[in-house]
């Protein structure tokens, strides 16, 4: 019902010869010569437009009109397929295969390659280290903790040499004491634990505790 | 070029598969990976966090991470007695080459490492207009970097200050838990790389891991949970005083 009075408004209310001060839209000015059967009466107020169109005084104007509607239906229609079209060819086939968002970005993602080998890739050949590792106070520590990402040497071991690191640097990195660290840490000051030797000299860095001995 | 029937009639299969592996597009990474098959979270146990910035560099190295820009990165925290509620928090480059020597003096250190929480309801994924970021099936918050503008509007977003403008590609960049790594059955580079087991991968979906029986048994928290972010990371023995 309200918008058969809406639409009494928009076919009724524009006209030239109207010369009543009621309501303008946009629509009104744009169609304001097409119509000419306003009448003053019934749009003096909503009320009895809306009275009107209750009577049918739209419906039929309605049907009159129809041709400009059918317009507008064909350019809704044909804008919605050329939107199916482009949105057919713009959104990616795997778009909403998961959620909002480009399903195959999944699988593009996962296909980075990797850095790090892992430690189980090391182990698989240097198996002797891990003997000795195992049995020290580094059994956790994973290989490329200290001796970095390897994966290219893991994959192919002529392509790349790990260079062997830096124990001044390496073993500081963690063993520096620090009161921020935590107690149960092993921590020690280095110019005053080793007095500028190399901590290699004592410890072996795979098993460092001091009766390891000669293990690597 | 003369092919006979019976030439034909095998070709012809052979061409209808390769073509259904076009159409397939790329295949995918890791075929024996399942996605429905987990929900993969992150345990970080403080009191064995030692602050040598291995993690950072590792993530640094494994992920081509721009210098200055961190997906991970070590906070120390200095509690003292007199200031519980704002604690002095230092994070030199991420910590990047660890942290200066602190003098034994007044309150408490600790270090807390920090990386995307991968929520379950992440504000990031949220707000992202193009539908360039999202939760994947196994629980990670992923950026797809094709679709993303660069708006910044998830860097704001996240609660926790874990996303960057990538300076070069000018598109968000986070944490992806090492994705490429745990479909493949390894675990990320941070935890590779951590020295002491103060940071290790989990999967809430597998009943076997031993994250289950940690929970029960410790004293765990998230960041920020009254941001209702469903926080995955985990944080064992964490102050108080932590933001």
């Amino acid at each position: 019902m309200v918008w058969r009075a809406i639409c009494v408004l928009r076919v009724r209310c524009v006209t030239s010869a109207c010369d009543s001060t009621h309501i303008q839209t946009p629509e009104m000015l744009l169609y304001g010569e097409a119509y000419e059967k306003c009448s003053k009466s019934h749009l003096t107020a909503s009320r009895n437009l809306l009275a009107g169109s209750l009577r049918g005084y739209g419906f039929m104007s309605f049907f009159k009109d129809a041709k400009h509607l059918f317009v507008f239906a064909g350019l809704f229609v044909l804008a919605f397929l050329v939107f199916l079209v482009v949105r057919h060819y713009v959104v990616p086939k795997s778009f909403g295969e998961y959620g909002h968002y480009r399903g195959a970005s999944i699988g593009e993602i996962a296909a980075r390659p990797i850095k790090f080998a892992g430690h189980q890739a090391c182990e698989s050949c240097h198996s002797d280290v891990l003997d000795v590792k195992s049995k020290g106070k580094h059994a956790h520590v994973n290989c490329e903790a200290c001796h970095g990402a390897l994966e290219k040497h893991a994959d192919d071991p002529s392509a790349m040499t790990p260079v062997l690191p830096d124990t001044a640097v390496l073993c500081a990195r963690c063993h520096t004491a620090s009161a921020a660290k935590p107690k149960g840490f092993p921590q020690v000051v280095p110019a005053d634990h080793s007095t500028g030797l190399p901590c290699e000299t004592c410890h072996k860095p795979h098993s460092p505790a001091m009766d390891a001995g000669g293990a690597k | 070029m003369n092919i006979s029937r019976r030439q034909i009639l095998i070709l012809l299969p052979a061409a209808a598969v390769a073509w259904k592996s076009v159409l397939a597009g790329t295949p995918e990474a890791s075929p024996n990976y399942r996605m429905s098959d987990h929900w993969w979270s992150m345990l970080i146990d403080i009191p064995k966090c030692i602050g040598c910035g291995n993690c950072v560099r590792a993530c640094q190295t494994e992920n081509d991470v721009p210098d200055g820009s961190f997906r991970t990165w070590v906070e120390r925290y200095h509690v003292t007695d007199e200031n519980m509620i704002s604690p002095q928090v230092i994070s030199p480059d991420g910590g990047k080459e660890g942290f200066p020597v602190a003098q034994e003096d007044a309150g408490k250190y600790f270090f807390v490492p920090k990386m995307c929480n991968h929520c379950a309801d992440s504000p990031c994924t949220q707000v992202c207009p193009v539908g360039a970021t999202f939760i994947s099936p196994d629980g990670v918050v992923l950026i797809d970097p094709k679709y993303c503008l660069g708006c910044a509007y998830c860097v704001q977003a996240c609660p926790y200050g874990c996303r960057y403008i990538h300076p070069e590609k000018k598109v968000a960049d986070k944490c992806t838990l090492c994705y490429h790594r745990i479909t493949k059955g390894l675990t990320t580079a941070c935890c590779e790389a951590c020295p002491t087991g103060a940071r290790q991968l989990a999967d809430l979906k597998n009943p076997n891991d031993p994250i289950h029986e940690f929970l029960k048994t410790h004293s765990v928290q998230v960041l920020k949970p009254q941001m209702a972010t469903g926080a995955k990371v985990f944080y064992n023995d964490m102050d108080g005083s932590v933001r």
